[in-house]
């Protein structure tokens, strides 16, 4: 069953004068990056996993990337799934291994050595802002409006183009950082 | 110190489990392109950025493509580029022209190699075989099409090539390549890395080339045996997190005979050395750079008839440059470059000019690029050039008009604009504006020589040539045919052209001696455009078609141009080309075929009987080249290579016809 959850808006610093149009505009200009409906990728892991090289500082080595759920949701429960299996008993990309760790939404504030968190649809925004308060690491989504709209911080999409949409107060929010290249290369909003 | 404040921030936050802290490049592009999926370049603007978003018409010649062409020089791969004029008039000497305005030595595309000058200002030319690259240590070739002076100066008025190495911090290219074939020819080259994983790099390579010249009549004094060899070192350093030390040396030599700008082929021997040191950091204001190279290029005639008597031509090049930038994001819209440069470049010889003449540049440069939407960006770039001209050394006069040496200052600002659109994630749509400067080169200033009853000598009131371009593209991603359509249209004038010493037609002294000199003409129109299609089948088929329209009108009057060489542009310039390519993978083999058909050409030659130059027509030709490469094993590959297989000889100057050519060669990659 879908559920929708309420979530307060996110404030919004300084003079941003096209913040307002800029949405209804890009849905006039055309869909700049379309929302995955079909299943997860090995492409999506591996943008996922550039994006982390370019955190700051960046890492190398063995992560755990937690991939957060709501069991109440088969569509959320099935990407977790197919994920999981995506990455198997670790996927490396670049310097990067990614060990995959499914977590229900409710745990993800609790204790974990996560290097990551990958949302999956129709998880809890509250519950997503708790869990990375709690361990300050990066959180990777396939869906744009879980970064536009929620705590999110990175959206990925693979296909057709890849496309990377950052939410910059997202970061600061949680002290995360990017390499200067990266921000260049992105979209940020 | 840093990595310390990095551990610090991951041991607090309880982060990971087995993850480590590492150090990072300032500038990562096998990390950017795995990311991406596509190439990424600084090329266009100076700031990163994915090959389809730049917003200049930019092709990429891949490290895969550049293998599949099996050729053995530069010039060869970038034949069958649309939009691309290659002139062979020697095995070594080829002049690359970007959408016409092809010349012999022609100054008009600045050349890079990982974005140093190797364009020579001396004479204005580019001698391919002279840079220190061997082609299995390039990652891939950036062409600019149209003028991109505001990010790289004077002289980017067609275009610019940089030719982008492996990065020895993070790519291991070991092996070497042997080709031997027709004509005598013989090339190798072999390339070595050492690598401290993550902390530094270093890359050895070297390449040679010799052969037995074209046959046939060569206007002037030809060299049976041209050769040429290069050595380089590059060497990347990881100081800290974001902090990276990149030095270069290298030395070549070439000796070939060059068809220059008399219209007769003259034996020159090349020498050539550099250095260069860059500094990159990427801090809490921006990535900053510091970057500092010097060329040391040594020309001299070597004519048989004139050795040992000291009439043959020679001089020394000196290029130091210093440049320094800091590129940084304000906002999430907004990214800017500021950058300034100091130049100096001179040439040094008593013999041609009279002493030291040379010119320093002072150029500051602010980029901005903004996103205006999601779809939508706005990128300008402005740079204003500040070049000083001075002479150290005895003066030079010319009968009846005067001292040639007078010290000269010009003050140019160029700009580049363009608006990318990307309505959806097939479409890509450019509209560019740019204005670029080319200055008189330093011979052009003031070489000064007396043959006999002919006074040659430069011009230091020359003006520089201005560039306006105007241009709209447009890409198209068919993901139904795994293919990438692109059209390009655009308009451009030229006004001032400048002709050389040597190119510009005489004038007959009142002392009767006859006066060629560095002058300034009138300008010159062009409009055209490419179209062009490329693609690749999962099944191991590739195919390319391109065509390429390039119509010139020249404003000087024809009775002028048809003793100006190197002013005569519309006559130079193959109005179409048609560019056909397919390749098929199968197994362990290649096979590769490209064709280029052009439309007719009219070239320079001059007569030495009468000494008057001649208007020579080189009628429209086709080329047909073919490669096989078989992958032996897992470190070597075998390969045949057939130039011009349609013809056995094709005349593309005035001077020698081009033969065909077969080539075969092996390969060790480990």
């Amino acid at each position: 069953m879908a559920r929708k959850t309420t979530i307060p808006p996110v404030p919004r610093r300084g003079s941003r004068p096209f913040a307002n149009w800029l949405p209804a505009a890009a849905l006039l200009l055309g869909s700049w990056a379309p929302l995955p409906n079909q299943a997860p990728t090995v492409q999506d892991i591996q943008v996922a996993g550039r994006v982390l090289h370019f955190q700051e500082p960046p890492f190398s080595g063995e992560i755990v990337v937690a991939i957060v759920y709501d069991q109440l949701l088969p569509q959320s429960l099935a990407e977790a799934r197919a994920l999981a299996g995506l990455l198997g008993a670790g996927l490396t990309v670049g310097t990067l291994t990614l060990q995959p760790r499914l977590v229900e939404q409710k745990q993800l504030a609790g204790p974990g050595d996560f290097g990551a968190i990958f949302e999956t649809v129709g998880v809890s925004d509250q519950l997503l802002s708790a869990g990375m308060r709690s361990h300050r690491v990066l959180c990777l989504t396939r869906h744009l409006d879980q970064v536009e709209h929620g705590a999110c911080v990175v959206a990925i999409c693979s296909e057709p183009q890849v496309a990377i949409v950052v939410n910059e107060i997202n970061a600061s929010a949680f002290g995360l950082r990017f390499a200067t290249v990266f921000r260049m290369m992105v979209q940020e909003i | 110190m840093k990595k310390s404040f990095g551990l610090a921030i991951l041991l607090a936050c309880g982060a990971t489990s087995g993850a480590s802290p590492a150090l990072a490049q300032s500038f990562d592009r096998n990390a950017l392109e795995d990311m991406f999926g596509e190439p990424v370049t600084t090329s266009a603007t100076g700031q990163p950025q994915r090959a389809r978003e730049v917003p200049a018409d930019m092709e990429i010649v891949t490290a895969e493509q550049i293998r599949r062409t099996g050729a053995d020089t530069l010039p060869d791969v970038l034949r069958f580029v649309a939009g691309i004029d290659v002139r062979q008039y020697g095995l070594q000497d080829a002049s690359v022209g970007i959408r016409g305005y092809d010349t012999a030595l022609n100054p008009r595309v600045l050349v890079l190699l990982d974005g140093r000058q190797v364009y020579q200002d001396d004479y204005g030319l580019t001698v391919w075989s002279l840079i220190p690259v061997a082609l299995s240590s390039i990652r891939q070739i950036e062409i600019i099409k149209g003028p991109s002076a505001a990010l790289y100066g004077f002289n980017a008025v067609s275009g610019v090539i940089n030719i982008v190495t492996y990065d020895p911090l993070t790519d291991k290219v070991n092996g070497g390549r042997v080709m031997g074939g027709t004509q005598n020819q013989t090339y190798g080259e072999a390339v070595a890395t050492a690598q401290v994983p993550g902390v530094a790099g270093v890359r050895l390579s070297a390449e040679g080339f010799r052969s037995t010249e074209f046959t046939g009549y060569g206007q002037g004094d030809t060299r049976e045996q041209p050769h040429s060899g290069t050595a380089a070192v590059d060497g990347r350093f990881l100081l800290g997190h974001g902090i990276e030390w990149d030095l270069f040396g290298s030395i070549g030599s070439v000796d070939s005979n060059y068809y220059i700008d008399t219209g007769t082929y003259t034996p020159i021997a090349f020498k050539a050395n550099s250095l260069r040191s860059a500094l990159s950091a990427d801090t809490p204001i921006g990535v900053l750079k510091l970057d500092y190279y010097r060329n040391e290029n040594r020309t001299s005639e070597d004519r048989a008839a004139e050795q040992g008597s000291g009439e043959n031509d020679h001089w020394r090049e000196d290029l130091n440059v210093v440049q320094a930038s800091d590129l940084f994001k304000l906002g999430t819209n907004n990214t800017f470059r500021i950058a300034g440069e100091y130049r100096d470049n001179s040439v040094a010889s008593l013999q041609t000019f009279s002493g030291r003449l040379g010119y320093t540049i002072v150029a500051g440069s602010l980029m901005w690029a903004w996103q205006i939407l999601p779809q939508l960006s706005l990128t300008n770039v402005i740079r204003v050039d500040d070049l000083s001209l001075s002479h150290d050394g005895g003066q030079f006069y010319i009968p009846t008009l005067g001292p040639l040496y007078l010290d000269a200052r010009i003050i140019e600002p160029n700009f580049n604009s363009g608006l990318v659109y990307k309505p959806t994630p097939y479409d890509t749509v450019r509209v560019t504006a740019a204005r670029a400067t080319q200055i008189p080169v330093l011979v052009d200033f003031g070489f000064a020589r007396t043959y006999g009853d002919a006074i040659v000598a430069g011009n230091t009131g020359l003006r520089p040539s201005e560039v306006q371009n105007y241009e709209v593209d447009y890409d198209r991603k068919l993901a139904v045919l795994d293919s990438t359509l692109r059209l390009a249209a655009f308009a451009q004038r030229m006004d001032a052209t400048i002709g050389s010493p040597f190119g510009s037609g005489e004038t007959l002294l009142p002392t009767y001696q006859a006066l060629l000199r560095a002058t300034n003409f009138s300008g010159s129109n062009e409009a055209g455009g490419e179209i062009g299609i490329t693609g690749s089948s999962p099944n191991g088929l590739r195919w390319n078609l391109s065509y390429a329209l390039a119509a010139v009108r020249d404003s000087t009057p024809e009775d002028v141009l048809s003793q100006a060489a190197t002013v005569s542009f519309q006559r130079q310039t193959p109005t179409n080309s048609v560019i056909a390519g397919a390749g098929y993978t199968w197994r362990r083999l290649d096979l590769d075929v490209q064709a280029r058909w052009q439309s007719h050409i009219e070239d320079f030659a001059l007569d030495t009987s009468t000494g008057a130059t001649a208007v020579i027509v080189v009628p429209d030709y086709v080329t047909v080249n073919l490669h096989a490469a078989y992958r032996i094993n897992r470190l070597f590959t075998a390969s045949v290579l057939a130039e011009q297989v349609n013809k056995q000889q094709i005349a593309e100057t005035a001077g020698l016809a081009v033969d065909r050519q077969f080539l075969a060669g092996l390969e060790l990659r480990f």
